[in-house]
């Protein structure tokens, strides 16, 4: 008997260890050329763009897009590109490096581009994605040159760039024949024979099976003669079950590059003295990245009042939800949506108006009593259970709150909301159910409250937050989904003005109209900013040094997750080495490579 | 075997195929009906990952879903659908998965499944062994210290939940002592080949899950083939044996033997239990197995993987059913003589 | 009557152990959220400290006290456990009772379809269908569990009633006329009655271990605190990996002592009440 069950165990041991691929030579990856990243926690899907979401790294590492945006330089990086020019108001070319070439040797094309545009559009999903909103043609002019052409009925520059400078090509040699084959063979192709991979980045992949995507960096990429090559020879995304596994990993240096929320993450060098490192070495520690709301929907007749939205504006304990549970990752967002803390940004807000608004620094504060008297002014009497009745007599809820189960931050706050609003006589329930119903409800627009997150810093912000909370164009009757517009706010003048944004080049005049949109949207109060959401990067110098940081800010993005922080990668140095930072992460100016914005929008305000 | 006792013998085999083919169809349909009968969006999870991933303007969602919608929808009548999804099934076709979209669900589980094997067989069997060993031996010696100690650190034991003896594994022996890895089915940095530090590894990450299976499993075992043994003692055919003066020895072999019939069937019973609670334990050491896909699919909807992977583990407890109904079949001598069908 | 079943029970030392044991959990989980009222789900103070004075048991990730966890927890561990033991109990009566009385092709109807319950493992499906339902109460819970986990006792309980039936005194009262509903009230079910108790503890012992398994699995109660959601926050942040005793011990050493001492008051049980299993 017993040595029937040594067999079996044996067998199931050999067994486990043929399935697994064993033709590999090497046995395990020299930590000192390996970079670990917590970049992403879902497993391998597919290494191809066309998917609705493709595995960490090809975005990042494999796959590099014409320009790579900073957001904090407000500048852009050629990367295949070499430059770009303006024909006309509505025409641009860009010019694709002479020396780019796919990692089989074949050059990278104007061709190239064109097909990724043209295949996206055939296919639905993919690179580009949506593309034929804004632009008219995307055409070859010669074999390095490629030209857009804006849509004569919708100026939109925002997205006319944004689609033209940030496309990430696909090499046609290996697309088309899919092409051919259908729609679904090019959908179905994952792209996961390390062998056969075409990629214009310094990576490709080099090992995967669930636990670990690994890739390994291609030495004679093409890119070495202007940009060098990147540092780690391997980059080993492990995968996670879920963040705290991550973390105590990440704690214990296994891995040195995370963007992963750390509940109370300044013990880990204030008490644990470990060599870990955010952006800021003191609160919020973290980069904004977003602005998190509070979604009222027009859908309870209750709640379209603006004086209530008003009132639950100063109910909010702003300060308190973001010390005790966010741990001070972020600031209180500017009631304009518009992220005051880059620089860039400040001069779309109207600080003199949102001072007479919402007093003192501009920034509505927590403050019950005048809550209650919006409140009690508009007609709202407390009942005999302490809740507001509303002027044609209905009772001021019961109105529910809610985020994903499982959010633990998040749902304190949202606990926090709920007992504020509470305490100005509204009835307010937390409720905290299943992603996927909170999602539907918040794309459907059928709920009460809801703290949901919108955009975050681009060089399109503030308009990208505004368009994605308030267009009218996103406007879809309650019960349908539509990512966009969650609350179902339909103004027309809010739609023209942002449109005139869209199509706006002069900064001044895009600033007038945020001031008229900022009007708006403190009388109607379709949403209620609440805070700005952190960029989550943090490092481990255990094994790398050299990492971007508020004192050494030499790029950013910086989280791995961000599909614009492959320099990253080039300035970081092994434990005992001098890390050395690239020139090119500079603005020209400064001698570096990087295009600014407004050099792009001058040049086409300039032209015809 | 002799050639009479044939029949029998593959009539009762036959009759238990037959039923859990039954059983079988209706488990796949269950499985095929609830995610039909409780509305919701299974493609939030994936769409609200490409809206936090930085691409978030509202045409690539609306598309994306579009082109999703089309692909996992459901338009025709729910019986087409039966059809087709039996048909599928027929072919080993178990879907696309919709958070690993465009693979396929089979190809996503299939690195995870020999681990779970790895871990659950050999488990289960020790525990089934040792487990039956010391009950026989408490049993036959009723009313000892032996008997006692057996007994009630079974009773404990037994309730103790697998993943909560692996948990408190986990912290003495690797956070406190630090002697065992604390998670993992290999260690970072290893590539999974045919080498000596590669199989080390796997073996001594296998240590800790490994006993918490067989500690938690044990207790239920013993006690079980206690109560059996003192059943048998106390039987008319052993105080006979005992009076006309066989030796104990010999007459607790006859005794282990009959009791080891109903405790084969305890296992094919139990194999349903045994899996639920692997599959925590995985979860636990983040051991890179089917718990931990299921993990994964539960937490993220992925309503194809999540059947895909029932369809799986249930094809597998009943294929172990029917293995044990047949050595069951072999070893029962009713069936094997061709008297009657064991209970 | 009682007096005769009950006075032997008490000469059991096992018996008394697992009484007291399960009878102070009782009294913990009634009476501990009454003394100790802090909200379990409020931010108590500064996350993740040991056990101290102010926190007995020590707080949790987001601040969280965890004494008035594992107390509420208790409370609704072995609430969702009676339940299910209710739920699973009136099923196998039902459909074992009804069984053995009706005989012939009902009987064949109804163990085919016990039979198919019991052999498709339980835990998948409960994990199968919990995941289909996105709010999930504790009741709904017991729901799950309890119409999963009685196919074993309808077996047992038709198998005991067939050879009472069997039996002589039955067979007088069909002559006398009494029909099957009341020979069943009056007759059978005394006589099962010991047994029923016994699986009724079993089932509290199951729901309560099930509840744990499926939280951990992250398809637990989406509101309220049970010891299994205890459980599986310690897991997902990590406590057991860092060193975080406080945290998964006592929830975990709650659950083994509560399923333990009931399984050793059905031990007890068997041995006085099962002449086989009484001392030589």
């Amino acid at each position: 008997m017993r040595g029937k069950i040594l067999g079996v165990f044996l067998s199931v041991l050999l067994l486990t260890l043929l399935l697994v691929p064993s033709t590999l030579g090497q046995v395990s990856l020299p930590r000192n050329e390996t970079l670990y990243t917590v970049g992403a926690l879902w497993s391998a899907t597919t290494w191809s763009l066309y998917a609705p979401s493709s595995t960490y790294g090809t975005e990042h590492f494999l796959y590099l897009p014409l320009f790579i945006y900073s957001n904090m330089k407000d500048g852009w990086l050629p990367v295949i590109a070499e430059s770009y020019q303006v024909v006309n108001r509505r025409t641009l070319r860009i010019k694709i490096r002479d020396i780019a070439k796919w990692s089989d040797g074949t050059p990278i094309t104007a061709q190239d581009v064109e097909f990724t545009f043209a295949c996206t559009k055939e296919v639905g999903i993919g690179p580009g994605n949506g593309w034929w909103d804004y632009i008219q043609s995307v055409k070859a002019v010669d074999s390095k040159t490629v030209e857009f052409v804006m849509r004569p009925d919708v100026v939109n520059y925002a997205s006319f760039l944004g689609y033209a400078l940030g496309i990430r090509p696909v090499p046609k040699h290996v697309y088309e024949p899919l092409l051919k084959k259908g729609v679904q063979a090019v959908k179905d192709f994952q792209n996961d024979d390390p062998a056969k991979q075409v990629v214009s980045g310094p990576y490709k992949l080099f090992y995967t099976d669930p636990n670990i995507v690994v890739y390994g960096r291609i030495d004679d990429w093409w890119g070495r003669a202007v940009f060098g090559l990147p540092v780690p020879k391997y980059i080993g995304n492990v995968i996670y079950r879920d963040n705290a596994v991550a973390n105590l990993d990440f704690e214990k240096g296994n891995a040195d590059w995370a963007g992963v929320f750390i509940p109370d993450v300044s013990s880990l060098w204030t008490q644990k003295r470990l060599p870990i490192g955010t952006w800021f070495k003191n609160k919020p520690y973290y980069m904004p990245d977003g602005v998190n709301l509070l979604y009222i929907s027009y859908y309870n007749p209750l709640l379209r009042d603006p004086n209530v939205r008003k009132a639950i504006a100063f109910a909010i304990p702003y300060k308190e939800m973001l010390d005790k549970a966010y741990f001070g990752y972020g600031n209180q967002a500017h009631p304009s949506m518009v992220i005051d803390d880059f620089e860039a940004y400040q001069e779309y807000i109207d600080r003199a108006y949102a001072r007479y608004v919402w007093g003192g620094d501009g920034k509505p504060k927590t403050d019950l009593k005048k809550a209650n008297e919006i409140l009690d002014k508009a007609g709202y009497k407390r009942g005999r259970d302490g809740i507001r009745i509303s002027p044609d007599g209905k009772r001021m809820g019961t109105f529910t709150i809610q985020v994903p189960n499982g959010w633990t931050d998040w749902m304190m706050m949202c606990e926090m909301m709920a007992a504020n609003m509470r305490a100005i006589g509204l009835d307010v329930k937390t409720e905290f159910p299943d992603f996927s119903v909170w999602w539907t409800r918040w794309t459907q627009g059928t709920f009460d409250f809801i703290l949901g997150w919108s955009a975050g810093p681009g060089f399109d912000h503030p308009w990208n937050v505004y368009r994605l909370v308030l267009d009218p164009a996103l406007y879809k009757p309650f019960g349908q989904d539509q990512y966009g517009n969650f609350q179902r706010y339909n103004n027309p003048e809010v739609g023209n003005i942002l449109k005139k944004i869209a199509a706006a080049l002069d900064p001044k005049v895009r600033r007038t109209l945020y001031f008229q949109l900022q009007r708006i949207v403190y009388r109607d109060l379709p949403v209620i900013p609440l805070f700005y959401g952190a960029h989550w990067y943090e490092y481990n110098e255990t094994h790398w040094v050299g990492w971007p940081n508020a004192e050494r800010p030499w790029w950013f993005p910086a989280a791995p997750w961000s599909n614009s922080a492959l320099p990253i990668l080039f300035g970081i140095a092994p434990k005992g080495q001098t890390p050395k930072v690239p020139a090119w992460v500079e603005l020209k100016a400064k001698g570096g490579l990087l295009i600014p914005t407004n050099d792009i929008l001058n040049a086409l305000s300039k032209a015809k | 075997m002799p050639k009479t006792a044939l029949k029998p013998f593959l009539k009762y085999v036959g009759r238990r195929f037959f039923f859990l083919i039954l059983t079988y169809f209706v488990a796949i349909t269950i499985i095929f009906i609830l995610p039909r009968a409780i509305p919701g969006n299974p493609l939030s999870q994936l769409l609200s990952r490409i809206a936090v991933q930085g691409a978030a303007n509202p045409e690539t969602i609306s598309n994306v879903q579009k082109s999703l919608m089309e692909e996992f929808g459901v338009g025709k009548p729910i019986i087409v659908q039966y059809l087709s999804f039996l048909g599928r099934l027929f072919r080993g076709d178990l879907g696309t998965s919709i958070n690993f979209y465009p693979k396929k669900c089979l190809d996503v589980l299939a690195p995870f499944i020999p681990w779970t094997l790895f871990l659950l067989i050999p488990a289960t069997l020790t525990a089934w062994i040792i487990g039956n060993t010391l009950g026989a031996v408490a049993g036959n010696k009723r009313g000892t210290w032996m008997d006692n100690l057996v007994l009630n650190t079974s009773l404990v034991i037994s309730q103790i939940p697998y993943y909560w003896l692996g948990m408190l594994l986990i912290y003495t022996f690797s956070v406190k002592l630090g002697i065992f890895p604390t998670q993992g089915g290999y260690a970072q940095g290893l590539l999974p080949s045919f080498s000596f530090k590669f199989i080390t590894s796997v073996l001594y990450h296998y240590v800790l899950p490994f006993l918490s299976i067989v500690i938690a499993a044990i207790g239920g075992w013993a006690i079980g083939t206690r109560l059996l043994v003192i059943y048998e003692l106390d039987a008319d055919y052993t105080i006979f044996a005992v009076n006309l003066g066989m030796r104990d020895r010999t007459v607790f072999k006859y005794v282990f033997r009959n009791i080891l019939l109903p405790q084969i069937t305890g296992l094919a019973l139990n194999l349903g239990s045994a899996l639920g609670g692997a599959l925590i334990t995985e979860l636990i050491f983040n051991y890179p197995g089917t718990g931990y896909i299921l993990f994964r699919a539960l937490s993220t909807l992925d309503y194809p993987l999540i059947q895909a992977i029932f369809v799986i583990l249930i094809v597998a407890i009943y294929f172990a059913n029917f293995i044990v109904d047949f050595v069951y079949a072999i070893v029962d001598p009713r069936i094997r003589l061709g008297q009657g069908e064991g209970s | 009557m009682w007096k005769a079943m009950i006075r032997p029970l008490f000469k059991s030392p096992k018996f008394i152990v697992g009484m007291t044991i399960f009878l102070l959990i009782v009294l913990m989980a009634i009476f501990g959220p009454i003394l100790y009222p802090k909200d379990p789900t409020s931010f108590a103070g500064m996350p993740e400290q040991p056990p101290s004075k102010e926190y007995p048991l020590g707080t949790d990730t987001y601040g969280g006290d965890l004494l008035a966890k594992v107390l509420n927890g208790t409370r609704s561990s072995l609430y969702v456990g009676f339940l299910v033991a209710i739920i699973s109990m009136s099923i196998g009566l039902l459909v074992g009772i009804f069984s053995a009385m009706k005989g012939g092709i009902v009987d064949e109807l109804l163990m085919s379809f016990t039979n198919i319950v019991l052999t498709i493992p339980s835990i998948l499906l409960a994990i199968l269908i919990a995941s289909y339902l996105r709010i999930r109460s504790l009741e709904v819970i017991a729901v799950i569990l309890g119409i999963l986990s009685w196919p074993w006792f309808a077996r047992a309980i038709r198998a005991q009633l067939m050879s009472l039936i069997n039996r002589e005194y039955v067979y007088l009262s069909r002559l006398a006329g009494y029909g099957d509903f009341r020979l069943a009230i009056e007759d059978l079910i005394p006589a099962i009655a010991t047994y029923t108790f016994m699986a009724f503890i079993l089932f509290i012992n199951g729901g309560i271990l099930g509840e744990a398994g499926l939280s951990l699995i992250g398809l637990g109660p989406t509101k309220g605190v049970t010891l299994g959601v205890v459980l599986q926050w310690a897991v997902l942040m990590e406590a057991v990996r860092r060193g975080l005793w406080w945290w998964f011990i006592p929830p975990g050493l709650v659950i083994v002592l509560l399923t333990s001492s009931l399984l050793i008051i059905t031990t007890a049980m068997d041995e006085v009440f099962n002449p086989k299993l009484r001392e030589r």
